[in-house]
């Protein structure tokens, strides 16, 4: 049994742990991109899921309690990934949807969310989901 | 500059003439590296009346970086600097394109295109 999930979520098909710092955001975007490009994602979708990720996570480590740990699921779909991260927080309040990072990852994914929830010990767990169709978008 | 070894990104800067700088970026611009590029730019900006920002060596760019050109940007404008990018890959056109921010700035293709030709 995995006692630090604090929800019964199936096993994602890939799940990786990074300590929460800017450090390792270029191991979550390779793992991004290497399962794009393996499920026949089109270039532009496989650079719009890097980024996304990429905004993604660096909205989650900006927040994240000191020495925690990200936990990162991505979920490989016929014609979409799923990709979820979250981290123990100190703060309530999700990111802002006005800020740029934010419009520029609703801009990329094809359906984005993020909510706080209260996790097992004493700190809260900010969580973002996003999903990328395997056709990028055309630049408005 | 932290101690941590796992860097991406490598920025050199060299100048062409008295008046033109070249700042060439290679590797990842993320929310780890940004500070890397924003402290070179800063510097060279101070000394310089052109500044070329060579980005066809970037392998990623997000939203840390896009903020840090915009910044340069207008920096640029406030110093009457005159700014332009070097890009030609995906990987740069298509954050700049995708987020609107490529038609505020001048982007050539090659770094060539971008120098002033030799009388």
């Amino acid at each position: 049994m995995n006692e630090h999930q604090s929800n019964a979520e199936p096993v994602a098909d890939v799940e990786m742990r990074i300590v929460a710092l800017p450090w390792h955001l270029s191991a979550v975007r390779a793992v991004a991109a290497d399962l794009a490009m393996r499920a026949d994602f089109d270039l532009d979708a496989i650079s719009d899921l890097r980024m996304a990720v990429d905004e993604a996570c660096s909205a989650l480590i900006s927040r994240a309690v000191e020495g925690e740990v990200l936990v990162c699921r991505f979920d490989v779909r016929p014609e979409q990934i799923h990709f979820s991260a979250q981290v123990p927080t100190t703060s309530t309040a999700a990111p802002s949807r006005e800020s740029f990072g934010w419009r520029v990852l609703t801009a990329l994914a094809d359906s984005v969310n993020t909510w706080v929830t209260t996790g097992e010990s004493a700190h809260h767990v900010l969580r973002v989901d996003l999903v990328k169709k395997r056709l990028g978008k055309v630049p408005q | 500059m932290t101690d941590n070894s796992l860097t991406n990104i490598s920025v050199s800067a060299r100048r062409l003439d008295t008046e033109t700088v070249v700042v060439v970026v290679t590797g990842e611009i993320d929310m780890a590296t940004v500070p890397r590029l924003r402290e070179t730019v800063n510097d060279e900006m101070a000394a310089c009346r052109s500044l070329v920002l060579d980005l066809s060596k970037v392998s990623f760019l997000g939203s840390a970086g896009l903020e840090v050109l915009v910044e340069v940007l207008h920096m640029a404008t406030s110093r009457q600097v005159s700014l332009c990018l070097v890009a030609d890959s995906r990987t740069v056109r298509r954050p700049l394109e995708i987020t609107g921010l490529a038609e505020m700035f001048t982007i050539y293709p090659t770094l060539d295109d971008a120098l002033p030709t030799t009388p």
